[in-house]
């Protein structure tokens, strides 16, 4: 498939707005003329491997970075001057930064502080990520998954209009990353913006609406989550009961129109997954027996290798 | 700079952060103390402004009492440096300045509060210190045949209180040193053994091997200078203009350092 199904960056209610960022490190390009638009609302993913730009790009979103090149604006404001906007953001960049010593309260109090926020939101956001009981535990004493909730608890205290999170569900056990995915989409409900930066795939699939793909620093795609995925060639797999029925069967899906693949009592077949049916159809009417039948959808994890890879051949 | 400032003392109040310090500055200065009273039995000793001894003479004076915490101003200027150095490296080694930065982006105020945060921090170290070594040496001056009655009056308590604030302002103007060196460095150890090197051995050889005439001017003589409250050769107010000076390099230049510095901690 095309790796270039990029958005048109001209809305009006864009969250963020990324037009032709750079940032150089000396002579190596982290990030290399991003471009891209996310609107407000819902839930996005930030995806790519290891080293290719994801935190340098949140960072130079947030201010912490300027970039060499190109510009962006985050709530309609350029991220030149981030003191306009990022009193509407929270953010959890790379691993939650707190105070070892200070508890967990005392750690969300320095942030309010900072914010000038009410000490009230601090036990609202404390409730939100379950930490209520475990505030008055140092910091140092939290577990990785405790230390996770504390710098999602610290990035929700300003209400934020956009939520950035690196890597918001590392160290959570399967039902902390339930709760927070299902916090993230009540988030995106209530009108917040949030953006997950994860390397697992799955997790990306199953809690964003859109993504934003990148590789050394390129942009691969930037989109709704379902385009994607509907570009991308699905397959119907076949076994048949005998090993011998196989020719057959496949000239018979021939026949259909179809161009599949033999593979002893397997047949692939590239069709979408509502062609399972018809093909268990054409086996009936020939009288023969099916082991199997199973359609399979492109998934984000093999979609994502087949633009890396796409790429990484595309720069070579 | 207020909601800076309010945010790094809840980092600050921790007793624990305050005490180790203020017992390092203390421990110091009852050392000295007690050195300088029980070695004062020769008339003919030096004043506190050179560091051979004190006199007799000397500590009978109204601020006798705070002779040895005078005496200890290079060694809580230090403390001073490492202090604000450690504070301020910490925050970019931890990456909690990427965290507060994502709250408040404002460079110049999130640094103008933090260092006015760690200057309450070494003043009430400093004030401790000094409140230690006065109190040791009411406790030993009297066994030790040392004249005191000129230190519990208005004169006395005028000189303490003229001692401690030269003190507080050498030491601060150190710790925004430390500051400048932290934020170039982002490393609290290589800060402080920088710093450290620097005012104790490197301005020494610069003094003795390259330019003796800048004894007044280079930065550690000018804050020893002050913490005494002016020497023959640079007068107080010299010495309170040239820390302000310094004080005010130091200050921009970290300001102006942490403003252009990209955050990848």
């Amino acid at each position: 498939m095309s790796i270039d199904v990029i958005q048109p960056v001209t809305r009006t209610d864009s969250a963020i707005r990324v037009e032709g960022l750079t940032k150089d490190f000396g002579r190596h390009r982290a990030v290399d003329s991003l471009t891209f638009d996310i609107p407000a609302g819902g839930v996005t993913g930030f995806v790519g491997p290891n080293g290719s730009g994801k935190s340098t790009t949140f960072r130079m979103l947030l201010g912490l970075i300027r970039p060499t090149s190109g510009n962006a604006w985050m709530l309609g404001h350029p991220i030149s001057d981030p003191s306009r906007y990022i009193a509407e953001v929270g953010a959890l960049v790379e691993s939650p930064a707190m105070y070892p010593k200070l508890t967990g309260y005392k750690n969300l109090l320095a942030l309010a502080r900072l914010g000038r926020l009410p000490t009230t939101r601090i036990d609202e956001v404390l409730e939100i990520v379950d930490l209520t009981d475990r505030a008055s535990d140092r910091y140092e004493n939290y577990s990785l998954g405790m230390k996770q909730r504390l710098g999602i608890a610290g990035a929700l205290l300003q209400a934020p209009k956009v939520l950035m999170l690196d890597e918001p569900t590392n160290g959570l056990d399967p039902a902390g990353t339930v709760e927070i995915r299902a916090l993230f989409r009540r988030l995106a409900e209530a009108g917040t913006s949030v953006i997950v930066s994860s390397h697992l795939l799955s997790e990306i699939q199953a809690a964003c609406d859109r993504l934003v793909m990148i590789q050394d620093g390129h942009l691969l795609f930037s989109g709704r989550l379902e385009q994607l995925l509907a570009a991308q060639h699905s397959t119907v797999v076949a076994v048949t009961a005998d090993p011998a029925d196989a020719p057959r069967l496949a000239q018979l899906t021939r026949e259909a129109g179809m161009s599949p693949s033999i593979d002893g009592a397997r047949i692939e077949v590239d069709a979408k997954p509502d062609w399972s049916p018809q093909l268990s159809r054409i086996a009936l009417d020939a009288g023969i027996v099916l082991r199997e039948l199973r359609p399979i959808e492109a998934n984000l994890e093999t979609t994502f290798l087949d633009l890396t890879s796409n790429h990484e051949r595309n720069a070579k | 700079m207020i909601a800076s400032f309010r945010s790094e003392l809840v980092k600050l109040l921790r007793l624990t952060t305050i005490f180790g310090y203020a017992a390092a500055a203390s421990g110091f200065t009852i050392m000295l103390t007690v050195v300088s009273i029980l070695n004062a039995d020769n008339p003919s000793g030096h004043g506190p402004g050179n560091r051979d001894g004190v006199s007799l003479e000397t500590l009978a004076e109204p601020g006798g009492y705070l002779a040895g915490f005078e005496s200890a101003s290079s060694f809580l200027g230090i403390v001073a440096l490492a202090l604000f150095a450690s504070s301020i490296a910490a925050e970019f080694s931890t990456g909690t300045i990427r965290a507060l930065l994502t709250i408040d982006s404002r460079r110049r105020s999130l640094l103008a509060g933090k260092v006015v945060g760690l200057a309450f921090a070494l003043m009430a170290v400093v004030t401790f210190a000094a409140l230690v070594g006065a109190t040791i040496a009411f406790v030993i001056a009297g066994p030790q045949g040392v004249e005191t009655s000129a230190w519990a009056t208005v004169d006395g308590l005028s000189e303490g209180l003229s001692i401690w604030a030269n003190s507080v302002i050498a030491t601060i103007v150190w710790g925004l040193f430390g500051a400048l060196i932290a934020m170039i460095s982002r490393s609290a150890a290589l800060s402080i053994s920088a710093g450290v090197a620097y005012f104790l051995i490197g301005e020494q050889f610069i003094l003795h091997s390259l330019w003796p005439s800048t004894a007044d001017w280079l930065p550690a003589g000018v804050l020893d200078t002050l913490a005494v409250g002016g020497t023959d050769t640079l007068s107080y107010t010299g010495a309170i203009a040239l820390a302000g000076l310094y004080a005010v390099v130091a200050y921009v230049a970290s300001s102006a350092v942490f403003e252009r510095r990209d955050v990848t901690d």
